[in-house]
């Protein structure tokens, strides 16, 4: 899939954060950025995994990319990965999960990177040059991603 | 010479049929660009047609082809081809004469006008086309492969051979009509050269099957034959042309130049062939003689063979029998018949070293024959009979030409070893006998150096024989005159001189080496070979002193009993039964009493007071009752009045007919102290010390032991147990416990148990216990120490809780520390997210200056509470040890300081060494690293034009060096010391925390590593971290 292919389609972002004005900061910068044609905002990450499951057969409504808090009351970022891992492989297929938390905690980082859905940690607050780079990332994983699948 | 001489046919054919394409290729040239000169050599001869040199080229250079490469599929389509189409140019040239037509083939290359001796333009002359037909047919039966089936192909070649000289003789003789005929097209002299060149060329190239192979193989009548052929043809050729050139001038008629003819040609012949004659002739006797002498050789060879006092027999490389000689058949009862093609095992049945690795191996693989440096080689054989004997086995190889062979001597040495027995038997015998007789032997080699000393020679002269061999006899046997006692001179020297038997009868002295002398007797003669020549002497000698044997035995036993006396490290003395007076005391009986020798002999111990007189009285009437006392225990009084604890023992014995008393003493003054000293630990130590029955009474306790468990003394502890298990153990299954884990280890060693005081209180103890066994097997009793561990045991024990709720404490504010990072983390981070939207916005400068302001703060309130975590993680976390990659922790590191003032602007150099992989605290490394990294930008001198950091990482077996080395602010002198300090900030530039330092230092103490820094203010500051590699 070539970087024109990317763009050419709209791109999802959904944002899982209890806080608002976290939200709030992370929808302005990403709209600002244009790193994503349309953002989902939920506030748990309870709803985040309804609104996956809802949308299962319809991969147009699946995000491209997850903005993922750690610490949010009833279920947290890691239960969030936990429920992730046993959904169905349409889902994985296209989403990606990227960790934005406040926390610095290396080990928290060493736990996400282990559930290997994690494609990056994210120290808040996000920023303008951090999206550039996760653009560029995204793609390269995208089309590393294409070629392993069809390694097998 | 064999191959030498085909070659050279060959080259002959090889280099002809070459000739004739190059003259073919050149007549080819001639036509191309019209050269006279080539297509015709002389302008009144005919010119070689095209369509000829074509033939020519395409024969020869298939026959070369043919000759060259090897033969394969292709190459015969090639040849068949190529001969096919050669023979349609003949054909068709010939059809053209037979009916008179014209097909158009003979100016289809080149034009050509009539010409002189030419038929039809370009056609060439029947006879060429028909010889070229013929050479056609036979490149085509190469292309079959006929050629080396029959001999087809060269009698069509001999005829192109035959006819093709008729045209050239024509050319040589100028006889116009052997190469024209009528109207028809000449032949060309060209052609016919070349038709001989060619078919001499084939003919020749098959040396080994072809017609002419009679004069290319190598023997001898094909070398004459060739010889005498060729030079008749040359002659003959001459002759003709001698008598042609003679009649021309006119010399002589025609008639004589036919006389000339017939005459010298028989004269030539008759010398040809009587010259061929005579050679084949003498060839053929050399020949003969060559067989003859073969011959003889061959009878010779057999006849030595035959003779040969050893067996001889060939060996081929696959062990099989190729001939064997008459001593073979006599040897192992085989006829020759039988052998030859058999085995060699059928003869040596054992596969020995010499059979596997000589002849297989080394022998015949390495070409090597055996020298006569290779020992024979002994091996056992079996006759026909079964009979097993064993033989000496010589090798030799011999280069046949049917491989190689082994000639194999055998030879009988079971008499020699027979012999060989015999000898060491007799020897063996002689040397018994030397041994056994009552008489000293000494023999001597003709220099009179001893040789042999047999036991009672040793024993008399007191010298052993290892030491005496070799010596000179005078100095071993030394003898005097009894009377005169001047030194007799050893008979030695005349018996060797002289050759004479010497005896002398006595009044002879030996003295032995410890100077005992010895009255003896003595013979000598001296030892002759078959010859009659002295080869040394020998003397036998004889104790003459007038002692019976039997005295000479009751002496031994005497001088054995002596050396058990004297030498007996135990006190030991003989007296007298009677008055109990000693007769002898021996050396450790007079150290321990401390009397001199005197002072003891003749006197008793009532005498001397050595022992208490009731304990005296004890003893001798025990032994007056001819008892004997064992083991007694008893105190004597030395000479200066010490008393001596000894262990006493004492039996009657028989002396010279007299009873006395041995009387072995054994000082146990040592062992007394050692017991006292024990005791006294014993008694004082603070451990408790038992011996306890199987039946659970204690034997022997101390007064720890009864004092631990709060008894008064050992007595009422010993006293008041009946029963330890129930009585002492706190619970009584305990013990059956303990017995069980004995019965498996044999012993207990710090078992802790509960034991109950006489009180009830339960006291902990430790014990050590092991078993004492009886010599049955069975439990003797138990021997143990104990430890009152009461007091060390509540301690350990309230060590314990303390140790969790320390833990449960630690992981609580592990907890908290987590979760205050986020709760105090997260609103700045909300903060600042807000600070970067609201820059999103077009802002005033004066609020962007603000915001700015507000971002410092809250970083650095950020970067407080990071380092505060990272302090409060690095005291309470374990070490962790992965593989470390440095330049990803750099990397990382560099990451989260991108935002700080002035990051872009240090430039930083990564130089790395890693050459052993590293293993330790990843985190750790991580926060000493961006603690560095963070000061670096931190304190950079923007003064500078540049500003750099040089970062080294280092690996090594021993650990990992970081050195951080930038060219900023520099610290200066005074701050340096205080730098590490908690909060301690060294310029009031400084917006941080005070902790980074602080944090690293900690960090690196953690991992037992060392930080060092060398600064100059306003210059540089240069980091050196060590940490060690973790021994796991």
């Amino acid at each position: 899939m070539t970087k024109d292919a990317m763009h050419n389609q709209p791109k999802i972002a959904m944002v899982i954060d209890d806080n608002e004005i976290d939200q709030l900061v992370a929808r302005s910068l990403i709209t600002a950025s244009g790193f994503a044609n349309h953002i989902i905002s939920v506030a748990s990450a309870s709803k985040a995994l309804t609104y996956l499951k809802t949308n299962e057969k319809q991969p147009e409504k699946l995000p491209d990319l997850i903005f993922l808090d750690i610490h949010m009351p009833e279920m947290d970022g890691f239960e969030f990965l936990k429920e992730y891992h046993l959904l169905t492989s349409e889902i994985k297929a296209k989403v990606r999960i990227v960790m934005l938390s406040s926390s610095t905690d290396s080990a928290d980082q060493a736990k996400a990177r282990k559930t290997g859905h994690v494609l990056k940690f994210l120290s808040k607050p996000l920023n303008l040059e951090e999206l550039e780079k996760l653009d560029q990332l995204l793609i390269n994983k995208n089309s590393d991603f294409v070629q392993m699948r069809y390694d097998g | 010479m064999t191959i030498t001489r085909k070659k050279k046919f060959i080259w002959f054919a090889k280099s002809a049929s070459l000739f004739t394409i190059s003259v073919s290729a050149a007549v080819l040239l001639g036509w191309l660009f019209d050269i006279p000169m080539l297509k015709s050599i002389s302008p009144n001869w005919v010119s070689m047609k095209a369509n000829t040199a074509i033939g020519f080229f395409l024969i020869s250079a298939l026959f070369c082809y043919q000759l060259y490469t090897p033969d394969t599929a292709k190459k015969n389509i090639i040849l068949k081809t190529g001969s096919v189409f050669t023979f349609l140019i003949g054909l068709f040239t010939l059809l053209e004469y037979l009916f008179q037509i014209d097909l158009g083939i003979d100016q289809f290359f080149f034009k050509d006008q009539i010409d002189l001796g030419t038929m039809a333009p370009g056609r060439m002359a029947p006879f060429t086309a028909i010889n070229i037909m013929l050479m056609a047919s036979c490149i085509y039966f190469y292309g079959r492969g006929l050629h080396k089936k029959n001999h087809i192909s060269d009698y069509l070649i001999l005829i192109v051979l035959v006819t093709s000289l008729i045209p050239l003789m024509g050319y040589i003789y100028g006889i116009e009509d052997l190469y024209n005929h009528s109207n028809l097209t000449h032949v060309a002299i060209h052609s016919s050269i070349l038709f001989v060149a060619i078919s001499l060329s084939i003919l020749f190239s098959k040396v080994e099957n072809g017609i002419f192979a009679l004069f290319t193989k190598n023997t001898n009548i094909s070398i004459i034959v060739f010889r005498q052929l060729f030079t008749l043809i040359v002659l003959i050729l001459v002759i003709a042309w001698v008598r042609m050139v003679g009649e021309q001038k006119g010399y002589y008629s025609s008639e004589f130049g036919v006389f000339l003819i017939a005459f010298s040609s028989i004269v030539i012949i008759f010398i040809m062939l009587y010259m061929g004659a005579k050679s084949i002739y003498k060839s053929e006797k050399r020949q003969q003689k060559v067989t003859t002498e073969a011959m003889e050789n061959l009878q010779l060879f057999q006849g030595v063979l035959e003779a040969a006092p050893d067996g001889i027999m060939g060996i081929n490389t696959h062990g099989t029998i190729l001939f064997v000689n008459r001593q073979i058949e006599i040897l192992f009862g085989y006829s020759k018949q039988e052998l030859v093609g058999s085995p060699v095992d059928t003869l040596l049945p054992e596969k020995t070293l010499w059979q596997d690795e000589i002849i297989h191996h080394r022998y015949f693989k390495n070409h090597k024959s055996l020298e006569a440096s290779d020992k024979p080689k002994q091996s056992p054989a079996r006759t026909r009979e079964g009979n097993e004997f064993l033989v000496e086995i010589g090798l030799s190889s011999l280069e046949t030409k049917n491989g190689l062979l082994a000639i194999c001597t055998v030879r009988d040495i079971t008499q020699k070893q027979e012999l060989e027995e015999a000898v060491r038997l007799s020897e063996q015998r002689l040397s018994t006998t030397l041994a056994s007789i009552g008489e000293g032997v000494i023999s001597t080699d003709v220099h009179g150096k001893i040789t042999y000393m047999n036991p009672i020679a040793e024993a008399m002269t007191g010298w052993p024989l290892e030491e005496a061999r070799y010596m000179n006899l005078e100095d071993v046997y030394l003898v005097r005159d009894e009377y005169s006692g001047a030194s007799v001179s050893s008979p030695l020297r005349r018996i060797i001189k002289e050759g004479l038997v010497v005896s002398v009868e006595n009044h002879t002295v030996l003295t032995a080496r410890d100077k005992h002398d010895l009255i003896i007797s003595h013979n000598g003669a001296p030892i002759r070979n078959l010859h009659g020549d002295i080869l040394g002497a020998v003397l036998v000698f004889r104790d003459t002193s007038e002692r019976t044997e039997a005295e000479r035995r009751l002496q031994k036993s005497q001088a054995q009993f002596n050396t058990a006396f004297f030498s007996n490290p135990s006190a030991m003395s003989i007296a007298r039964q009677r008055d109990g007076k000693f007769i002898e005391v021996n050396s450790a009986f007079i150290k321990l009493l401390e009397y001199p020798r005197s002072d003891l002999l003749g006197k008793n111990s009532e005498e001397l007071a050595l022992i208490d007189p009731l304990q005296r009285k004890e003893i001798w009437d025990k032994l007056n009752a001819f008892e004997s006392v064992k083991n007694k225990e008893t105190t004597l009084k030395t000479m200066s009045g010490k008393l001596t604890p000894v262990m006493l023992s004492a039996e009657c014995i028989e002396v010279e007919n007299e009873f006395c008393v041995l009387t072995t003493l054994i000082d146990l003054s040592s062992w007394k102290e050692v017991e006292k000293r024990y005791h006294a630990i014993f008694e004082n130590t603070h451990e408790g010390i038992y011996q306890s029955s199987p039946e659970g009474k204690f034997i022997t306790a101390n007064p720890s032991m009864a004092k631990m468990l709060g008894y008064a003394s050992p007595e009422e502890l010993i006293n008041s147990i009946t029963d330890i298990s129930q009585q002492i153990y706190a619970d009584p299954r305990e013990r059956e416990r303990m017995l069980t884990l004995f019965k498996r280890e044999g012993k207990a060693i710090g078992y802790e148990l509960a034991a109950r005081k006489k009180n009830n209180e339960i006291i902990w103890v430790r014990a050590n216990i092991h078993i004492v066994h009886k010599a049955d097997g069975e439990v003797e009793y138990y021997e143990g120490t104990i430890e009152d561990i009461t007091e060390r045991k509540l301690a350990t024990e309230q060590l314990k809780i303390q140790f969790a709720e320390l833990k449960k404490t630690n992981h609580e504010l592990d907890r908290f520390v987590y979760s205050a990072s986020h709760d105090l983390r997260a609103p700045l981070a909300s903060i600042l997210g807000v600070i970067n939207i609201c820059e999103l916005e077009d802002l005033s400068d004066t609020s962007k200056f603000h915001l700015g302001l507000i971002r410092r703060s809250i970083n650095r309130l950020d970067g407080f509470i990071k380092d505060i975590l990272n302090h409060s993680r690095n005291s309470r976390t374990e070490l962790q040890s992965e593989e470390i990659n440095f330049l990803e922790l750099l990397t990382s590191a560099q990451e989260n300081l991108k935002f700080m003032n002035g990051s872009e602007r240090l430039k930083i150099n990564v130089s790395t060494s890693l050459t052993t992989p590293f293993f330790g605290d990843s985190v750790r490394c991580g926060i000493v690293i961006e603690n560095l990294l963070s000061n670096a930008i931190k304190y950079q001198d923007f003064l500078k034009e540049k500003n750099t950091l040089s970062i080294d990482f280092i690996t090594t077996e021993v650990g990992a060096t970081i050195i951080f080395h930038d060219n900023g602010l520099g610290i200066h002198r005074n701050h340096v010391p205080k730098i590490f300090d908690m909060f301690y900030r060294a310029t009031d530039m400084s917006t941080g925390s005070g902790l980074g330092l602080y944090i690293a230092k900690e960090c690196i103490l953690r991992m037992n590593g060392t930080i060092q820094v060398k600064s100059e203010l306003n210059n540089y500051t240069k980091f050196e971290i060590n940490i060690p590699a973790r021994s796991s």
